[in-house]
């Protein structure tokens, strides 16, 4: 399966689930999701991702200074994002159950 | 292995490559993103185990990261180069060229104190050669990279900034940078209130600097000033938020004529103010550039126009400009700054780069010190001028002034002037005279009608 197509339906759900539990920065947060399984996570589709859901309003920002390298900006979710996250949680949960029911049919038939 | 210097050559070159692509974005927007790969290849690099990984490599195609970044970002715009052909490219050159000969031509032709204050401290036929120079480095670089104008300059802009970028200091240099732009804006529309003055203005006894003037009025001159400060805001702000578009590069070059105008006119007015002391001279009238000067507007006895048989000089006095018999003068850095009000027919010189070496030659062989005095006053060294110049506006001298040479050890010179009245003008016989040590010495006999 070409988990890349899947992901891009997701990915605004997922960088909202993370940033919703802490605030981070755009490569904490890659590194986040690809701890947690998303392995195939681009570095340029999430830091696309944080700038579009950014311009929405789902998140803002704020710029804090790095001894590492260039200073790091963290993102935080908005009330906005916290309700979108919710109704995309929701949506995904009613996805998911579809899912189910239809590979539940294969499963059923091999078995 | 990578040295870190290969290192951030490699990432200052991703990121040219990588902006390329990003023509649709925003210039702020911009910015941030490459300043977030900068963060992406710095963690890399930080959480790397093998030595020899290259973070840069990791990342892929510069291109390709770009157009992730877009899609993700929702920017569906195609990238400025693409829409680009090579025919714009051909626009632009030809541009430049009319630009590099028709703003030298165009804006300094009029026969204007100002024109020839700012090519005085030029090289021969300097604004030209200036621009020409410009436009063939430009074409050097696109026929030696072969693309397109428009990709070499942003690609040329992004690696000055990169380089810039990788020091903390450097990004907050440049934010600062960012900050203060608001500053050239206004900086630039007074450029351009200034031009239009010198162009509208450049006669009589009209000051336009640094308060700009329309049709000699200052009020008039201040509204002009201001609806440009106005348009040169929505400009400015224009371009600070839109993306990259076919207006970028003459922009750019309008902008970078701009700072070179700009530069130009504070530094013909800078000397100006260099004599602080009025220097009173007890002799007749001298007003000359002093000895070792930078070729510069000489503000000398100025003969008015039309007068013959006498001498007469553009004074400013309580009462305004006054056209005046000499009687003593005071050479200040005032009446330098005046004179040229006086509307002087000045004029370029017609010397070559051979004359003038030949000439230069001619004294040195005979350790000669060129000096151009005024009247038959004492030749005081300190005061007068000194040398051939090319620059000179060709009314150096006054009617009757003297001018010749004297031997490099001279402590003084005069000259002596013996009228034979033949006519209403009669003939004048000069005979220079110095003093070399305690001793007089005849250096040269002329005559004039």
């Amino acid at each position: 399966m070409d988990n890349s197509q899947v992901l891009k339906g997701v990915l605004d759900v997922a960088v909202l689930c993370v940033v919703s539990e802490e605030d981070c920065y755009g490569y904490e947060l890659v590194r986040r999701l690809r701890q947690l399984g998303l392995t195939d996570v681009a570095e340029a589709s999430v830091y696309g991702t944080l700038r579009r859901l950014y311009s929405s309003g789902l998140l803002s920002c704020y710029v804090v200074a790095s001894e590492d390298g260039p200073d790091r900006k963290y993102y935080r979710l908005t009330n906005a994002g916290s309700k979108t996250l919710l109704k995309g949680l929701s949506e995904w949960d009613q996805f998911v159950g579809a899912m189910k029911a239809v590979v539940r049919i294969a499963r059923t038939k091999e078995g | 292995m990578n040295t870190p210097r290969n290192y951030e050559n490699q990432i200052d070159n991703y990121l040219s490559q990588v902006e390329l692509s990003l023509n649709v974005v925003r210039d702020d927007e911009r910015a941030d993103i490459l300043n977030e790969i900068r963060e992406i290849l710095q963690a890399k690099r930080l959480e790397a185990v093998d030595a020899d990984f290259n973070p840069v490599e990791a990342l892929g195609d510069p291109a390709l990261f770009a157009n992730q970044w877009l899609e993700a970002a929702n920017y569906t715009s195609q990238p400025l180069k693409a829409e680009l052909g090579r025919n714009k490219n051909i626009l632009y050159a030809v541009a430049l060229v009319v630009a590099s000969l028709a703003i030298p031509v165009r804006t300094w032709p009029s026969i204007s104190n100002f024109a020839y204050s700012i090519l005085d401290r030029l090289p021969i036929y300097g604004f030209s050669a200036l621009f020409l120079y410009i436009f063939l480095i430009a074409i050097f670089i696109l026929r030696a990279f072969g693309r397109s104008m428009t990709d070499v300059i942003i690609s040329l802009n992004a690696h000055v900034r990169n380089r810039i970028s990788r020091s903390s200091t450097g990004t907050h240099l440049l934010h600062f940078f960012d900050q203060v732009k608001p500053v050239w804006w206004i900086l630039r529309a007074w450029t351009l209130a200034i031009l239009i003055s010198y162009q509208r203005d450049s006669v009589g006894e009209k000051r336009f600097y640094p308060i700009p003037t329309w049709d000699g009025q200052k009020f008039f001159g201040l509204l002009l000033f201001i609806a440009l400060v106005v348009g040169s805001f929505i400009i400015g702000n224009y371009l600070k938020t839109s993306k990259r578009n076919f207006w970028y590069l003459p922009l750019l070059v309008s902008n970078l004529v701009l700072i070179a105008l700009f530069s130009m006119i504070v530094f013909s007015h800078a000397d100006y103010n260099n004599t602080k002391k009025s220097v009173r001279v007890p002799v007749e009238v001298i007003l000359g550039t002093q000895i070792g000067a930078n070729c510069t507007l000489e503000n000398e006895v100025i003969a008015k126009p039309g007068i013959s048989g006498g001498t007469i000089f553009c004074l400013k006095t309580l009462k305004g400009f006054i056209w005046s018999d000499f009687n003593n003068l005071t050479a200040d850095a005032y009446l330098n700054s005046v004179l040229p009000s006086c509307n002087t027919p000045y004029q370029k010189s017609l010397l070559t780069p051979g004359m003038i070496q030949l000439a230069q030659n001619y004294y040195k062989d005979r350790n000669l010190l060129p000096v151009k005095v005024t009247m038959w006053g004492e030749a005081n060294r300190a005061l007068f001028a000194e040398g051939i110049k090319p620059c000179s506006n060709g009314i150096g001298s006054s009617v009757g002034a003297y001018s010749g040479f004297i031997p490099k050890d001279a402590s003084a010179g005069w000259s002596i002037m013996v009228v034979h009245k033949a006519n209403e003008f009669g003939k004048t016989n000069f005979l220079s005279i110095v003093k070399i040590g305690s001793a007089y010495k005849i250096m040269d006999v002329s005559t004039s009608p």
